[in-house]
């Protein structure tokens, strides 16, 4: 493929669908540092991943199993940064912030994603975006029976966060 | 407020998204990615002709040896040694070659899932996890590297005897076995940093992989 050619689907890609990146860094990268760091990576593996694409499946279910495979990925690479106590190389202000002040309720959100295991948040950013049984077993890798009993764990959980915050 | 409600929350990102992204600075990002990526396949490319140059060079250095006038009596003897030499060599270079090959394939066996990507990093850290002599299968694979290591040592150290040190035929393997020592040393440094690789990073790697892959598997 030509480098041009590449970069004007990247570009697509990322006109079109760069909320979905956004999305998968907030749930697996907390601090600023981190998430540009993390958003970064994930842009260059999309980058890379233009050559193999082959139109088996939609734009943005490429581009969400590229981004949650990065951040999987991303979360172990961090351990091992922590556990060895080196610095990350962090790429500043790749990344900008909105100016609008974020909606609270997203942000709640997050905050109960954030707490599920590196799996089941996977399932439920894709579940939020509307991707069906099918569609989310063949982007994680297992069975839609697996998928439909870890959904109902997370619905499960959210409803008791909910109903625990409504209470108090 | 039921997933419905959720979703609808979750899709107001999409009119007005958390971040933006710096045009100019995406853009040197992927640049310097593009040339990382392109010096790595170049390094990958240098190495191979490398290998081959250097089992090509042992060849001619043999070859050379051989007629060269200040090297006394040589004998078939001497021509058998420098053939084994540049066979070991070529040898090594072959198997290098084909490893290379075969953990490439084995990397394009794996599919787009989360599943497969933790598969493929376990694929992708196991060849340096296992102890090369501790199974039949490991030592299979090891035993021939480490025989074709040896004699091309031998046959580099025999006819360095022969040449630099002018020893007769029968007292040139003392330089072999100067040359296996000090490449039996190297070995032996190599591994036990591999064994503080697999220690500090390799096996707490593939711990937390493993452990992934439980969690795809939870119900």
């Amino acid at each position: 493929m030509l480098d041009s050619e590449r970069d004007r689907i990247f570009n697509d890609w990322l006109a079109g669908h760069k909320g979905i990146l956004f999305k998968v860094v907030h749930a697996y990268a907390f601090e600023h540092a981190d998430r540009q760091d993390l958003f970064q990576e994930i842009v260059i593996q999309i980058w890379r991943s233009v050559d193999a694409f082959r139109g088996d499946s939609s734009v943005p279910t490429w581009m969400y199993r590229v981004a949650l495979n990065t951040a999987i990925a991303w979360t172990r690479k961090e351990d091992r940064h922590q556990r060895g106590k080196q610095p990350l190389a962090v790429v500043e202000g790749l990344l900008t912030t909105a100016s609008a002040a974020p909606d609270p309720r997203v942000e709640w959100l997050y905050r109960q994603i954030a707490q599920l295991k590196d799996i089941d948040r996977s399932v439920a950013l894709l579940l939020l975006d509307g991707f069906s049984y099918k569609e989310i077993a063949a982007i994680v890798g297992i069975t839609e029976s697996n998928v439909g009993v870890k959904i109902n764990r997370i619905k499960l959980a959210l409803a008791g966060k909910r109903a625990e915050e409504e209470e108090s | 407020m039921n997933l419905d409600d959720l979703m609808e929350v979750w899709r107001s990102q999409d009119v007005s998204p958390l971040h933006g992204v710096n045009d100019t600075l995406l853009r040197l990002a992927l640049r310097q990615d593009e040339a990382k990526l392109q010096a790595k396949w170049r390094r990958m490319r240098w190495f191979n002709y490398f290998a081959m140059a250097l089992a090509v060079g042992f060849s001619i250095f043999f070859l050379l040896i051989l007629i060269t006038p200040q090297v006394p009596d040589v004998s078939g003897w001497d021509y058998a040694v420098a053939v084994v030499g540049v066979a070991a060599a070529l040898a090594l270079w072959g198997r290098v070659y084909v490893s290379f090959r075969a953990q490439a394939r084995r990397e394009q066996g794996f599919g787009e899932s989360l599943r497969d990507q933790v598969n493929r990093q376990i694929a992708l850290i196991d060849p340096f996890m296992i102890n090369p002599w501790a199974t039949r299968a490991a030592r299979a694979k090891t035993v021939p590297v480490f025989v074709l290591c040896l004699v091309l040592m031998a046959a580099i150290g025999f006819m360095s005897g022969r040449v630099n040190e002018h020893r007769p035929f029968d007292e040139a393997w003392r330089s072999a076995v100067g040359v296996i020592l000090i490449g039996l040393f190297s070995g032996w440094v190599g591994g036990l940093g591999l064994r503080r690789w697999n220690r500090r990073i390799g096996a707490p790697r593939k711990r937390r992989l493993e452990a992934l892959l439980k969690e795809l598997d939870g119900q």
